[in-house]
């Protein structure tokens, strides 16, 4: 990891002119405007980006971590199966517009996927994406990560160490834009462009900016020893009830959460019984099938399935991997069809301990 | 397995199940040439129920006295016994008349009713005991080629028995429920037909029926919550799979 590179000031008008420049290289991959919601979705235009947007369906690390993946192939050559893998070519694209909490989410989901074990179809992907974060200026409803530090303005991993997780970073300003370069991929991006030195009124800004972002929260989670919290908890009523009598199992909170990893591999044979195909999807703990192992599963309510997402995230995940699974982007709570909202289950039983 | 000998039995639905099949047998000769139909009034002219057959499909819903008689019959002479379809898995649109006394359903629709011997409309399985369900309406080519591949091959098939939602998040969709409140019965229906409705920005109305084990009445509050009348609710959990449990529990309350 390269120190930072100093930070400099991009005119809006310049930085445009750069994109539309990239966009000659690289697939860029940024917010758009779908019907209300923004997506990241492959652009062709750079007037196609959504700026000012506060939060994507569904979030980058899982453009990175596909949804669906062909892994291999098995292919039937007189009677023995050939083993081909499966890594499509691929060029490189720029993931840009990333938001602090979702760099976050990237950091967190790869842990699982790129730490001890190597998932080589999640590292191409990886591989081939430069990211280009943007501050949030403009935080939902259900947003909370600044209660664990992942945003609303970006701040290194867990606080310490080098920043990680992104080449370039931008925010939001009036003169235009203050870009820091983290890697030397970001630097070379940027070649050709003359940046400014930021006054310090452009810093001065920042940091209004950052704490006005900070006052429009309004969800808020006390995390607070939340680990073990929940860990002396897990006979709760809460479960029973919020998971009989809203929880659909419909996996939608799983789905959108960037550091949500669980698969499920499907082999499917092709017609002609000569080939069959592996395919790697996304899985939720949320399917009734998920815990599903020779006779029987260990997670057949609705209260133990809820409890192993909302544990997981911020309880075991902790045991797990030192950090907490959460970056607070509020996804599941906004996407989940009965409102099911993780900071209110962990706050009742936070308010019933303190009673106890 | 060698040459299966497949037969295809018909009870009350549109056909469109068969057609699918039909439209699969043209298309994909060189799977249906290593199975061999005995059994199809749509599929072969000549052909024989009497069997023996190594898979029987039943399309549609038993809304007949002897209609069950037969199914009962074919079951024991068929080593694998498969309903294809909403109307043979769970009522399908067939079973929409199960809201009304059997008399009046057979008033409405025929001027004599003396030679009518209609029952309430059951899936298969409220007969005979099933080896697998091929879902969807038609029935859906994913778990189609599923069943035909896991056959020949000898493997178990692997049907999908989750719900629409988990088709329409890995396809990236915005949640038209959440988004827009359309009234979307993704989360309580089976999945198989890649989440079809929602990617095109219409509602799911649960064609395939209900995904086993679903929490209808959550999802039957939120529609109250979004301030659907109660009728409405009603027929949204008994349009497809009007006789499911699951459903059942969605629908009653708010009969
Ligand atoms: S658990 Fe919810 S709020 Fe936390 S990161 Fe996942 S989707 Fe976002
Ligand atoms: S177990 Fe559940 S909460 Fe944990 S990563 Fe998997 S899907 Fe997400
Ligand atoms: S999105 Fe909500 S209803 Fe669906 S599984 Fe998650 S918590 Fe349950
Ligand atoms: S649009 Fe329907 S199917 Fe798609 S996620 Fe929402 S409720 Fe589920
Ligand atoms: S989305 Fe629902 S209604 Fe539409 S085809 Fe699929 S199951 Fe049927």
């Amino acid at each position: 990891m390269v120190e930072p590179f100093a930070p400099g000031i991009l005119s809006k008008e310049a930085l445009d002119a750069r994109l539309d420049a990239l966009l000659k290289e690289y697939e860029i991959v940024a917010p758009v405007n779908r019907r209300g919601q923004a997506h990241f979705s492959k652009i062709i235009e750079i007037s196609e980006i959504e700026w000012g947007y506060s939060s994507s369906v569904i979030p980058p690390s899982k453009v990175i971590y596909q949804a669906e993946q062909l892994l291999m192939r098995f292919v039937n050559q007189d009677g023995s199966y050939l083993v081909v893998e499966q890594h499509p070519p691929s060029r490189q694209r720029i993931l840009l517009g990333v938001h602090p909490c979702d760099i976050h989410g990237i950091l967190v989901l790869e842990r699982t996927l790129v730490g001890r074990w190597q998932d080589s179809w999640y590292a191409g992907e990886r591989k081939r994406s430069l990211i280009i974060g943007l501050n949030c200026q403009n935080p939902g409803p259900d947003c909370f990560c600044s209660s664990f530090g992942t945003g609303p303005f970006y701040a290194p991993w867990m606080g310490q160490g080098p920043p990680e997780g992104c080449d370039l970073f931008m925010t939001e300003l009036m003169s235009g834009y203050l870009i820091e370069t983290f890697t030397e991929a970001g630097r070379r991006l940027l070649e050709g462009s003359e940046l400014t030195k930021p006054t310090d009124s452009d810093l001065v800004e920042k940091d209004e900016r950052h704490k006005k972002t900070l006052d429009q929260f309004t969800k808020h989670l006390n995390t607070d020893g939340l680990d073990a919290l929940l860990n002396r908890h897990l006979e709760h009523p809460v479960w029973e009830r919020v998971g009989e009598d809203r929880c659909l199992s419909c996996t939608n909170c799983t789905m959108v959460c960037p550091t949500c990893y669980c698969y499920d591999i499907v082999d499917r044979a092709q017609l002609d019984l000569k080939t069959i195909l592996r395919w790697r999807r996304w899985d939720s703990c949320q399917d009734q099938h998920f815990a599903e192992v020779h006779f029987g599963n260990f997670r057949p309510s609705r209260k133990a399935r809820l409890r192993q997402f909302v544990c997981h995230k911020l309880s075991y995940w902790m045991e797990q991997y030192g950090c907490y699974g959460c970056v607070g982007c509020g996804r599941c709570i906004h996407w989940c069809p009965t409102g099911i909202d993780l900071t209110e289950i962990a706050a009742e039983i936070r308010r019933e301990e303190i009673r106890l | 397995m060698e040459r299966p000998r497949i037969g295809i039995f018909k009870y009350s639905c549109c056909a469109g199940c068969q057609f699918q099949l039909i439209y699969f047998q043209e298309h994909l000769l060189e799977t249906f040439g290593a199975v061999d139909i005995v059994y199809g009034r749509m599929e072969t002219s000549a052909g024989s129920e009497e069997g023996p057959f190594d898979v029987v499909l039943i399309e549609g819903a038993i809304t007949e006295s002897k209609q069950a008689d037969q199914l009962k019959a074919v079951r024991g002479r068929s080593k694998y016994l498969v309903p294809i379809g909403s109307c043979a898995v769970n009522g399908g649109i067939p079973a929409i008349k199960n809201l009304t006394p059997e008399l009046e359903v057979e008033q409405r629709v025929y001027s004599r009713i003396e030679p009518i011997h209609s029952v309430r409309a059951h899936p298969a399985d409220e007969y005979v005991r099933v080896d697998a369900y091929l879902r969807g309406c038609p029935v859906g080519e994913t778990d189609l080629i599923e069943l035909v591949t896991a056959l020949l091959l000898g493997t178990r098939p692997r049907m999908i028995d989750y719900c629409v939602c988990v088709e329409c998040k890995r396809r990236g969709n915005t949640c038209i429920l959440v988004a827009e409140g359309a009234p979307c019965m993704g989360p309580v229906t089976n999945a198989g037909c890649g989440a079809l409705c929602p990617s095109n920005h219409r509602s799911c109305y649960a064609c395939w029926g209900p995904m086993p084990g679903a929490n209808a009445p959550a999802l039957a509050r939120k529609f109250e919550a979004m301030g659907m009348p109660p009728d409405e609710i009603v027929r949204r959990f008994t349009e497809f799979g009007c006789p499911t449990l699951e459903f059942r529990k969605g629908a009653e309350l708010y009969e």
